[in-house]
């Protein structure tokens, strides 16, 4: 046995009851074994033999087995402590950790779909079904509601069934059985409605009579029924009108233009007595004060049965569910009041003088009332054309029936009215509240702001919804830091676990060190906390704040400050979490852990190096977006997102590769190929690139600029970092500058390329240049990486790499759950609060949605209040002639 | 001179932390020190150092740290804390008067 022989087999000796813990065994061999060396080289100064030299250390030091006995004796309690705290860990923790893991891992994949699927609403198309599916969600669960109270949230069409069942258990609640006739009353006007169907909307009809007197709704139905049954439309030749120019009229030839001739609807009277029945009914529901299915008290039910909104996509749900209230009964209103000018025209045609003349005077009248009892905005629009359409018929019936002067009072009035009506509609004209809407409104309410709404209306609803877009676009930004996070830890993960698996031996097998509190805490602090909070302070404090415009309005810039935000985050996580593992393990005597930020110098190369083949994989991707008919900016953000999620699979293999012979890059002939290629040709492709944005220049595309210049920028920084990999730096600022440059050379080269090629898919040379320029960086990647990588580490080096890897996962594992709890149950508090503010603001309920016309409404309401019926005709319509 | 394992092993604990208070010293470098201070009179049986630093990093009294050494080797160096600095003035204290009150007994004298 040789003298190193010995001296193993002594410290094994004194060490062996420290093997239960590997970490704390490997730590004090290492000591003991130190120690001994040094003896034994103290002794060879002396003037000893080597094998004296070791054995008077062994001696000096002591007996082995005592020894032993006192080094577990003063390391047991630190022994136990840690036995407990890793079956703590496995018992407890690894479970919470895999389901912290899962559910992280799902609400980040739901986030990325959610805002995917809201960037979507930009006119992107480029949302695979899969995610679609993710991001649709179902009817919002409403735990407690009594089977009744749940019926009025049904979209099925069982609807009608449940109404039916509603009426029959309580046949004298009028609300219910309004409900049933306005479900009716899709069946009612179909023409192929069969006599039993058709029995039981008369009965409806006059069961609604009898439970509400005073509400003419039942007598105007009933009366639609009876004139589309005994009556067919058809234009006519003998009787034209004119209505008032166009508002949009621009002058003459313009198809909107003034004086366009108009015809009243000739009614082909198949039954007479249903004819007289209709205006009958019609007689009997002039009179009447309301006029109403009472629409808004059901809605008003609905919402006080309804969980506060949490999100905006259940302030959607909410708007969803106010827009799918069926109001079939306003065809049949709008019908009836279509053809009663034809009818006015066949009783004059039939001689019926009198009746004739009284139904002019009253045809609009049911819209009237229609307009002043509506609960919801389409029914104000309906009640309005109801007074519109005859109103503009009028004067050229008067003319029929030869009286002038109402005919010109009749004209007047009608002016009157239209005028007021397009005045409530644009009160300030389109160009001003156009302006707000593009600019502060955001995408739905852009979609879905109300005519007529002034600018002082719009104003309250403004905020909590864009807020709300904003909010969802940052849940994205939430999920693009946390996905590249996820994802190197679990390949971290696998990797340590493969090693745990191959490297058994103590002297071999990867270390879990933990950092300290201390450590955790301030990369907690540093890597989460501070670029959150700089982002939230420079998103909602700074005076030039983004969130006063719309997400569509400042989608950009958006777009950077949430990217520059998860980026930052995502990279001081992570080199902030390597930095103190490596610190760890060099502190616990684990050589060859590397320290320091810019020690990494060449792996920071390589970084960029291996950003260029990603950079590729994003091009062809936002290609592909692009050709799905995606924006520029859609296709750009896609490309990115593969970009970094494949530059975070290279990172991690290459790190995994320095940990120990796990695998030969793939990519080994490419690299091959590109040194034998040579960098002549890449230099040549990147001046290509450099013509192509010299032509683009001198062809002024301003607004592809920036993406030539990024390109040009990425192609310079690729080359600088070249130059740098052969001369690294060795001056603190030249480090400095060195990193900047990588930095910037790296997020170019990986924004470039996508973004060009999604920009450029119609432009077929530039396309080409991008998939040259692209393959040429992708080997000039390749080479460097080759070039610029560690030979295979020795193997205490990847010893200690293995160590770093592992006590990295805890500190990774800490900032990503405090990541996605903290920022999310922080978006998930504001997308509460303001969810609720839209819900009170909300354009679609009823109350609110009728804002903008308050002003007319009120007139009508008073209009119908002291309308007074003209006298009833002599001839009785009921008696037949 | 050989002395008493025991009075050895109770004046192990004092002697290394009063070493370390003067700087921070990995465990062979303490050794040595003890032996060049004393002449070699006292002479430790240098394994057992090893538990007893051990004992006192679990107790709090010291912190360990590789760091590198002069020779440019990296080596385990431990640095007392304020709890160790507490005990060791603790230790001290009661070294004086227990030395006192032996003096007194054994030498005739209160010592020095």
């Amino acid at each position: 046995m040789n003298d190193m022989d010995e001296l193993d087999s002594y410290v094994r000796a004194v060490t062996r009851r420290l093997e239960l813990d590997p970490t704390v065994h490997y730590q004090v061999a290492r000591e003991v074994r130190e120690h001994l060396q040094d003896a034994a080289e103290e002794a060879r100064k002396r003037g000893c033999s080597d094998e004296d030299s070791v054995r008077a250390a062994l001696k000096a030091f002591g007996d082995a087995e005592e020894l032993a006995e006192q080094l577990w004796q003063a390391n047991r309690q630190r022994m136990r402590l840690r036995a407990l705290a890793t079956w703590a860990g496995r018992l407890v923790l690894l479970p919470l950790a895999l389901v912290a893991a899962v559910g992280i891992g799902f609400t980040t994949l739901r986030s990325v779909a959610t805002g995917l699927g809201a960037l979507s609403g930009l006119g992107s198309t480029y949302v695979p079904s899969w995610v679609r599916g993710t991001a649709e969600r179902g009817p919002l669960p409403r735990p407690g509601l009594s089977e009744e109270q749940l019926l009025l949230f049904q979209f099925l069409d069982e609807q009608l069934d449940h109404a039916r069942a509603l009426v029959k258990e309580r046949p004298d609640d009028p609300l219910l059985h309004a409900h049933y006739v306005r479900l009716l009353s899709e069946q009612a006007v179909d023409k192929k409605a069969t006599e039993q169907q058709q029995q039981e909307w008369a009965y409806a009809l006059a069961r609604g009579k009898q439970l509400e007197p005073d509400n003419a709704i039942y007598n105007y139905l009933e009366a639609a029924f009876l004139m589309r049954r005994g009556t067919e439309e058809q234009e006519d030749a003998g009787l034209p009108y004119q209505v008032m120019p166009s508002e949009r009229a621009v002058g003459v030839g313009d198809q909107d233009a003034r004086a366009k001739e108009h015809r009243v609807l000739r009614l082909v009277v198949k039954d007479p007595h249903a004819l007289d029945a209709a205006l009958a009914q019609l007689r009997d529901g002039l009179p009447k004060p309301h006029c109403t299915l009472h629409i808004g008290q059901v809605m008003a039910l609905r919402a006080s049965l309804e969980r506060p909104p949490r999100t905006l996509a259940d302030e959607l749900q909410h708007i969803a569910e106010d827009a799918a209230v069926l109001t079939p009964h306003l065809s049949s209103l709008g019908t009836l009041a279509s053809r009663l000018p034809g009818a006015a025209v066949w009783l004059a045609e039939q001689g019926r003088h009198e009746e004739a003349v009284w139904l002019a005077g009253v045809m609009a009248r049911p819209g009237m009332q229609v307009a002043a009892d509506a609960d919801m905005l389409i029914e104000l629009l309906v009640g309005n054309a109801m007074v519109t359409v005859p109103d503009e018929q009028a004067p050229a019936l008067y003319e029929l029936l030869r009286m002038p002067e109402r005919a010109a009072s009749a004209r007047a009035g009608y002016e009157r009215d239209e005028l007021a009506w397009r005045a409530a509609r644009h009160p300030e004209g389109d160009q001003a509240i156009g302006q707000l809407v593009m600019e502060r409104a955001g995408i739905l309410l852009g979609m879905l702001v109300p005519v007529g709404t002034t600018a002082e209306g719009l104003r309250p609803m403004l905020g909590p919804y864009r807020t709300l877009e904003h909010i969802e676009f940052e849940r994205l930004g939430l999920a693009l830091a946390l996905a590249p996070l996820l994802l190197v830890t679990l390949v971290l993960a696998a990797s340590a676990g493969w090693a745990l698996l191959r490297y058994r031996s103590p002297d071999q097998s990867p270390k879990l060190l933990f950092v300290g509190w201390r450590r955790m805490a301030s990369i907690i602090l540093l890597g989460v906390l501070v670029p959150a909070i700089a982002y939230w302070a420079w998103t909602r404090w700074a005076p030039w704040s983004s969130l006063q415009y719309g997400i569509n309005y400042v989608l950009a810039r958006r777009m950077a400050e949430v990217g520059v935000a998860a980026a930052v985050i995502v990279g001081a996580v992570l080199g902030l979490s390597f930095r103190s593992a490596a610190r760890r393990c060099s502190e616990a005597g684990l050589p060859g852990a590397a320290v320091g930020i810019f020690s990494g110098l060449r792996h920071c190369v390589g970084v960029l190096a291996s950003a260029c083949a990603p950079a590729v994989v994003g091009a062809f991707v936002a290609i592909g977006a692009a050709a799905d008919g995606v924006g520029w900016q859609g296709s750009t953000l896609l490309g990115l997102i593969f970009a970094a999620l494949v530059l975070c699979v290279l990172l991690m293999a290459r790190q995994a590769r320095g940990a120990g012979r796990v695998h030969r890059p793939a990519w080994k002939w490419l690299g091959r190929t590109a040194a034998l290629v040579g960098g002549a040709v890449g230099v040549a492709l990147s001046g290509a690139a450099g013509l192509a944005a010299t032509v683009a220049w001198t062809r002024m595309w301003p607004e592809r600029i920036a993406l030539v210049l990024m390109l040009t920028v990425g192609a310079a920084a690729i080359l600088t970092a070249a130059a740098l990999v052969e001369r690294p730096a060795r001056k603190w600022l030249g480090r400095a500058t060195a990193f900047i440059a990588v930095a910037v050379g790296a997020a170019a080269a990986l924004s470039a390329a996508p973004a060009l090629a999604g920009f450029l898919w119609h432009e077929p040379l530039a396309l080409v240049l991008v998939f040259t320029v692209g393959a040429a960086a992708a080997l000039i990647a390749v080479a460097l990486v080759e070039r610029a990588a560690a030979p295979p580490p020795d193997e205490q080096s990847a010893h200690a790499r293995r160590a770093v890897v592992r006590s990295a996962l805890p500190v990774l594992a800490a900032c990503i759950a405090v990541l996605s709890v903290g920022a999310g149950t922080w978006l998930n508090a504001v997308d509460a609060r303001y969810a609720r503010a839209a819900e009170k603001t909300s354009m679609m309920r009823s109350d609110i949605g009728m804002t903008a016309f308050a002003g007319y409404q009120k007139e009508a309401r008073e209009a119908a209040r002291q309308w007074t019926p003209p006298a009833t005709p002599a001839s009785d319509p009921l008696v037949p002639h | 001179m050989n002395f008493d394992s025991n009075l050895v092993k109770g004046s192990t604990t004092p002697v290394v932390l009063r070493l370390l208070q003067e700087r921070p010293m990995y465990g062979y470098e303490i050794v040595k020190l003890v032996n060049q201070r004393t002449g070699g009179r006292l002479e430790w049986r240098e394994g057992s150092l090893y538990p007893c630093l051990h004992r006192l990093e679990g107790q709090g009294y010291l912190r360990a740290r590789w760091e590198a050494a002069p020779s440019g080797k990296r080596r385990k160096y431990y640095h007392i804390t304020p709890r160790g600095e507490v005990e060791l003035a603790h230790r001290v204290r009661e070294w004086r008067e227990f030395s006192a009150s032996l003096n007194v007994l054994l030498l005739g004298t209160t010592g020095p």
